[in-house]
């Protein structure tokens, strides 16, 4: 089997660790001899539709997010289609933001977003920074925030997943984290993806289900370090306590 | 100004290294741009991701080989208080100080304020790479203060900047010249034995100082070849009959020049301790750790000990790299890890830990490893 992984904006968005992200799920489909083929989608080149089977986007600077937010929306139609065939997308931080309506900085002129994500973002003079767990229908997911936008959902209920510990999408109503169908928003770095395997499971599963049309069981894997990283983040993160100032 | 200086001294006496500056910038916050002004005391800030320790280090042996007294902030006292505590400490009770140029080590974070306090003839910017978001933001952000800071400056400060990182052309002044391999005039090699290519950046920043202190140039390679390198950064020392090497981690850009050293040296299969941990001084989000390039872990056969609070998290990278789960060998406690490395045999044994870990391993050591 096959499957084609798209990182938006790699040279805009990278960072602290996004490429983590993608080393698990190309580890985690190379141990079952899947073949993960990467394509970057640079500044100012088309998405073609039909052309990938998953979607990744990292965070970035402010001026960089700027830079996406004059190419992105010109994918969106592209990218709104493949979300509604189910198509797995994960989006973190600064592209979480963008696939919302509308990110507002704190200084600068408001940057469009593509919609996909029932939400908006306000920068807020507050940045939230620290570690992070929260529950979801996959699990516990854990992982590091950075950010001073604050994100408003339209529905609570479209939230990942509930703050157990850590701020979430604006530190007041305990949500973090978008999804969509299989598209998947948070503000999770540390990487997120190696040490919470079930999401990236999940997002490798789907994807494969969806192109050869039939249920896909994974081989499970040696995932005893997976878990240990992930205990080790978990136990950190509920010790520094509620609110990780 | 004298009686913050009276009581920043009293509290001296007891020892500690930042809180005599600290209280005493609490009670009169000019207090360093004071004592600089009673003094006409010049000084040469070092400031940059990496490097900043042993390029001080290495300016401190140029100016002690050249008999110019000075005083310097100690390493790990780059805030402001740091270089406050170190002007008190040299000053008498009427804040008076006997040196005529300080060397200061300056976080990069807290480098605009010392700017703006120390008025320095010189500035060195060694580099500028992703280092502690959650401490530090964002790289531009840091930029446009160096650059606000820069404007500040009196007319005949120097700038010295490193040209090897193209980060830093954006910044600007009108006596602003770069340092580094691609200018003409820099052939001079670094000792071997120290390696990695800040140390390099090192040498070619301290050259371009002697030239602004009236000194002979050729001085800053004399001076490494005789220069120990600083705590932990290369420092080379025998345990039990066994050499060990310790380099300092902290950050993508360090973390790879180290590694690259190591490939560099064809040791990449040697003994390794690789220490992580999310202190606040390490900074508390990890994720950098994904952004480093562990490259050759894949024909490693010698199992690498990975410790500190976040061993875990290092062990993954590690894992997802190419390296065997079977030789990793996860110990989350310094002192057993490194029990453990002391009984895989090697020619050289590393030992690669982040700040925390670092002076965590000073202690387990002792001090008698050292000499």
């Amino acid at each position: 089997m096959e499957l084609t992984l798209v990182h938006l904006y790699p040279d805009l968005l990278n960072i602290y660790g996004d490429q983590g992200n993608v080393a698990a799920l190309n580890y985690r489909c190379a141990q079952r001899g899947i073949k993960l083929k990467l394509k970057n989608l640079g500044a100012g080149e088309v998405l073609v539709a039909g052309s990938f089977d998953l979607i990744f986007g990292g965070g970035g600077q402010d001026s960089q997010q700027a830079s996406v937010s004059r190419y992105l929306p010109g994918q969106s139609a592209v990218l709104k289609q493949a979300a509604r065939r189910g198509v797995p997308m994960l989006t973190i931080c600064g592209s979480y933001q963008l696939f919302g309506r509308y990110f507002k900085p704190f200084t600068g002129p408001m940057l469009k977003g593509i919609g996909i994500f029932p939400a908006y973002t306000v920068a807020s003079k507050t940045r939230k920074i620290g570690n992070i767990v929260i529950t979801t229908s996959l699990g516990k997911l854990v992982g590091f925030e950075n950010h001073s936008g604050n994100t408003f959902l339209d529905q609570p209920g479209l939230a990942l997943g509930r703050v157990m510990a850590g701020n979430g999408n604006n530190g007041t109503d305990q949500t973090e984290g978008c999804r969509v169908n299989n598209v998947f928003g948070c503000y999770l770095h540390g990487s997120l993806l190696p040490k919470n395997p079930p999401l990236a499971d999940y997002l490798i599963t789907t994807a494969l289900e969806l192109k050869y049309r039939r249920q896909i069981n994974l081989r499970p894997l040696d995932d005893r370090l997976e878990w240990q990283a992930h205990q080790t983040a978990v136990k950190i993160c509920l010790k520094s306590g509620w609110r990780n100032w | 100004m004298l009686i913050s200086l009276i009581i920043s001294k009293f509290i001296a006496g007891f020892g500690g290294t930042a809180l005599p500056g600290l209280i005493g910038l609490r009670l009169t916050p000019t207090l360093i741009n004071q004592i600089v002004k009673k003094n006409k005391l010049a000084s040469v800030v070092v400031t940059g991701t990496n490097g900043k320790t042993t390029t001080s280090r290495l300016l401190g042996a140029v100016l002690t080989e050249s008999k110019i007294n000075f005083c310097h902030n100690r390493s790990g006292s780059n805030l402001l208080r740091g270089i406050a505590t170190a002007l008190i400490n040299q000053s008498n009770w009427l804040g008076k100080i006997k040196s005529k140029l300080a060397i200061c080590e300056v976080d990069e974070a807290a480098a605009p304020a010392a700017i703006r306090a120390l008025k320095p003839k010189i500035i060195v910017f060694t580099n500028i790479s992703r280092d502690q978001l959650d401490r530090y933001g964002e790289v531009d952000h840091l930029l446009k203060l160096w650059q606000k800071s820069l404007d500040t400056l009196p007319s005949a400060s120097r700038v010295l900047v490193n040209a090897a990182d193209r980060r830093l052309k954006i910044l600007k002044h009108p006596r602003l010249t770069y340092f580094g391999s691609s200018l003409p005039g820099a052939g001079l090699k670094y000792p071997p034995r120290y390696g990695g290519k800040f140390n390099q950046d090192s040498l070619w920043a301290i050259e371009a100082v002697c030239r602004h202190l009236d000194l002979d140039p050729k001085l800053a390679a004399v001076c490494a070849q005789k220069t120990k390198a600083a705590f932990g950064r290369g420092e080379v020392f025998k345990l039990d009959g066994q050499k060990y090497q310790i380099n300092l981690v902290k950050n993508p850009a360090s973390f790879k020049a180290v590694w690259q050293m190591l490939a560099d040296r064809r040791h990449l299969n040697q003994p390794f301790m690789l220490a992580l941990n999310d202190k606040l001084a390490d900074g508390t989000d990890v994720s950098w750790i994904w952004d480093v390039p562990f490259t050759g872990l894949g024909r490693r056969r010698k199992p690498i000990i990975v410790t500190g609070t976040r061993a875990s998290d290092l062990a993954l990278r590690l894992k997802y790299a190419g390296c065997n789960p079977k030789n990793l060998f996860v110990e989350p406690k310094i002192y057993p890890a490194l029990a453990a490395l002391r009984k895989i045999p090697g020619t050289i044994k590393y030992i690669l830990p982040t700040y925390t870990a670092l002076l965590e391993l000073r202690q387990s050591l002792g001090k008698q490893a050292w000499n």
